[in-house]
């Protein structure tokens, strides 16, 4: 068999490192009893979960540094592994870093969030491990079946997540609408393959790009099957990416859940949802059959999902509810930059450019909420930052840091990942559209600029609460590795224009 | 390209299967989307899967190879596990509020 | 084509025709009732037979869920262990391996499971 094992070491040691967490934590007396109810907390949870802490904390740094070293000499050129299910090596090199990245920061935030919380925090790593090895093998999967194991693999332990967060009544509520609407979507996705399947007689992407390349653009029974497929497939992806018509789920859940999660599942999963969606539509190959009714789908409902994230985000009052609604506009944003179908790399690398970009002023958003909660009183609303910038400058500044680029404006990484993504749209010729979306960012800008207004600009309504800056060390480091990223790469966007090409190539 | 196998779908009663494929998916379609207890959109959901199964099964057989079959049990095992998450949240839903009734659970809206 | 479906349609007519029968010849020959409360054991679920030893609509305990749970992990291990039976033979000694990693993150999330008193009863 042709399989060298070099090319998945860092799935291998994040396995290894599921492994040892969840023996080590199984040697230990329950912090819960199964099923139980909150007052059944032992009273040593706080040394529990630092322990978990530590073990995910350092555990996933080393799996980054082995990925990092070994996986280096795999980035040359890429392999089909196991029968044409994975494809290791190459450009995926920097997609995995990528999202190992967005795991180590979330860990780096959740690390007093679980602690303050008194989450069951060796639980909350080993799911939060599981889906980022779903979404590691998501983005390398090259077959129909791997990309819906690992779609679930990355899917299912974030609607346990959800469902962890204490202090809240509501939390069980946002938790099933997810598990509920997930499980809708990936029925679809299915459907969706099997159309595909029973037309190609294949489950590996290529081949099946192949096949639908050479349909005939004539009506058919055919064509008809395999469009309807397509649109399932869609769908079923669209719902993960929150795009207009599918992400009713989006603002509860986001919402609902613990910060770190909200943060966690706003950036890898997009993410990794969007390198899937790019891999199927926006392949090397040309659909003459296809691309006019896919070109229509993705400037609908990436200006529909534009529009509408936008203007609801407006009138929100909570932080996070109005974050969320950004993540669905930013969704649209970088579902528009597919709307021309094009099939040039330079559209496959403004859509993952601009991934990971967000990547880091996404984590950094949630990265200030977090750092301002402590114990039940969460930082979520408007009111709860206001004012924060006399006794928390540092804070305000990185939020501020946040805005800007969430708005799109000049220093950040942001305002290089808009400018890229309406290249495309007007080298595609796709200038009402282009328009539109341009005004809506602008629209955008007023309630990314009132949350540095409020923090600046007013007197705080109630006492802002003591925060002991001692515990807070893992937050900066997250906070600062972020902003540190968006102004570097913002100024100097080479390099990770760089990256996103290697990845770019990986799909073609 | 014309494809060897769609005449065959639309020629010799795959139609039937796909119909009745469509008619079991379209069923746990409007049960998760109609019914009003958690459990019975649960329900829902595991029927549009095992629906999906069905053309997998049926495919499989028409091309005479073995993936569709086993992402087909694939199915079964996410399937599984999904029911497995939704059933521990459903019973946190019930042990605090004592109903699974979705107009409890409709606080969250905007 | 539809030829061989005439026996199933048969079998149909004469299943229906046999219950239409019994219940008519019932109605005619049986005992006439004014109502149904005159034979109270026409209202049990067995009209002959013993009694009901317990309602059968009570509560299963929750603790059930966490035991059915870990049924289903080793019912399913099962229908994975099927496809692999099959190739098992021509595979060589790479599949004996293979099922023995799958095996090994089984147990662990049981030892998981146990550790975490899942099948403690009571």
């Amino acid at each position: 068999m042709n399989f060298d094992p070099i090319f998945l070491i860092g799935e291998f040691s994040l396995v290894a490192l599921i492994v040892i967490l969840t023996l080590v934590d199984a040697m230990r007396k329950p912090v819960f009893a199964l099923l139980g109810s909150s007052a059944e907390i032992t009273p040593d949870i706080e040394s529990r979960n630092r322990q978990a802490t530590w073990i995910a904390g350092i555990g996933l740094v080393i799996v980054a540094a082995v990925y990092f070293i070994f996986g280096k000499a795999t980035s040359g050129e890429s392999v089909s592994l196991l029968h044409d299910s994975l494809r290791a090596g190459g450009g995926v090199y920097i997609g995995k870093l990528a999202i190992i990245g967005a795991g180590i920061l979330t860990i780096l935030l959740s690390a007093r969030y679980t602690m303050a919380q008194s989450i069951p925090a060796a639980d909350y790593y080993l799911l939060l491990c599981f889906s980022l090895l779903g979404a590691l093998t998501l983005i390398a999967a090259e077959n129909f079946l791997m990309i819906f194991l690992s779609l679930e693999m990355m899917s299912i332990p974030i609607y346990a997540l959800v469902g962890l967060k204490r202090y809240n009544s509501r939390v069980g509520e946002s938790a099933i609408k997810y598990l509920l609407l997930g499980g809708l979507s990936s029925a679809f996705l299915l459907l969706g393959i099997s159309f595909i399947y029973g037309m190609t007689g294949t489950l590996v992407v290529n081949d099946v790009l192949t096949h639908l390349s050479q349909v005939s653009q004539t009506v058919s029974s055919e064509m008809l099957l395999m469009g309807l497929g397509l649109v399932f497939i869609f769908v079923g992806l669209a719902f993960k990416v929150s795009l207009v018509p599918f992400h009713a789920w989006t603002p509860d859940v986001y919402e609902g859940a613990a910060t770190p999660v909200t943060s966690f599942m706003s950036v890898a999963v997009k993410l990794a949802a969007f390198a899937v969606i790019l891999k199927i539509f926006a392949g090397s190959l040309l659909f003459p059959a296809f691309d006019p009714l896919f070109s229509r789908l993705f400037a609908f409902f990436a200006l529909l999902t534009i529009i509408y994230g936008n203007s609801v985000a407006i009138v929100q009052k909570n932080v996070k509810r109005m974050l969320a609604y950004s993540s669905i506009a930013h969704a649209g944003y970088m579902a528009l930059a597919l709307a021309p179908m094009g099939h040039n790399i330079e559209a496959v690398q403004a859509v993952l450019f601009y991934g990971i970009g967000y990547i880091a002023m996404n984590m950094l958003a949630f990265g200030v909420l977090v750092y301002l909660t402590y114990r039940d009183k969460y930082c979520e609303t408007l009111e709860d930052l206001t004012g924060i910038a006399r006794k928390y400058p540092g804070a305000a500044a990185v939020m501020s840091v946040a805005m800007f680029s969430l708005g799109g404006l000049p220093p950040a990484v942001g305002f290089v990942g808009k400018v890229q993504i309406f290249l495309q749209l007007i080298n595609g010729k796709f200038y009402a559209t282009a328009v539109i979306a341009l005004l809506f960012s602008m629209v955008a800008l007023y309630f990314y600029i009132n949350v540095i207004v409020v923090m600046y600009m007013k007197e705080p309504e109630a006492e802002v609460a003591n925060i002991d800056k001692k515990s807070m060390l893992p937050v900066w480091l997250t906070l600062g590795f972020s902003t540190l990223f968006i102004l570097i790469l913002g100024i100097l966007p080479s390099p990770l224009m760089e990256w996103s090409l290697e990845w770019a190539k990986m799909l073609f | 390209m014309n494809n060897p196998f769609t005449d065959f779908i639309i020629g010799s009663g795959g139609i039937y299967t796909i119909a009745v494929v469509l008619l079991l998916f379209t069923l746990g379609g409007m049960t998760v989307l109609f019914r009003r207890t958690l459990l019975h959109m649960l329900m829902g959901v595991e029927l549009m899967l095992n629906a999906v199964n069905l053309s997998f099964i049926y495919f499989s057989r028409l091309h005479q190879n073995h993936d569709g079959q086993i992402l087909s049990l694939m199915i079964f095992v996410v399937a599984a596990c999904e029911v497995a998450v939704g059933i521990a949240i459903i019973v946190h839903l019930f042990k605090r509020t004592g109903t699974i009734s979705v107009e409890t659970y409709t606080a969250e809206r905007g | 084509m539809t030829d061989q479906y005439l026996p199933v349609l048969l079998y149909i007519l004469i299943a229906a025709v046999t219950v239409a029968l019994i219940l008519i010849l019932n109605a005619i020959f049986g005992p006439k009732a004014k109502h149904r409360k005159d034979f109270p054991s026409k209202s049990t679920p067995f009209e002959c037979g013993s009694d009901l030893l317990e309602e059968n609509t009570r509560r299963v305990s929750i603790r059930y869920y966490l035991i059915a749970l870990l049924f289903v992990l080793f019912d399913l291990e099962g229908i994975l262990l099927y496809p692999w039976a099959v190739v098992a033979r021509s595979l060589g000694s790479i599949a004996i391996i293979e099922i023995f990693i799958f095996l090994f993150f089984l147990v662990v999330a049981f030892i998981f499971a146990y550790k975490r008193k899942a099948l403690d009863w009571r």
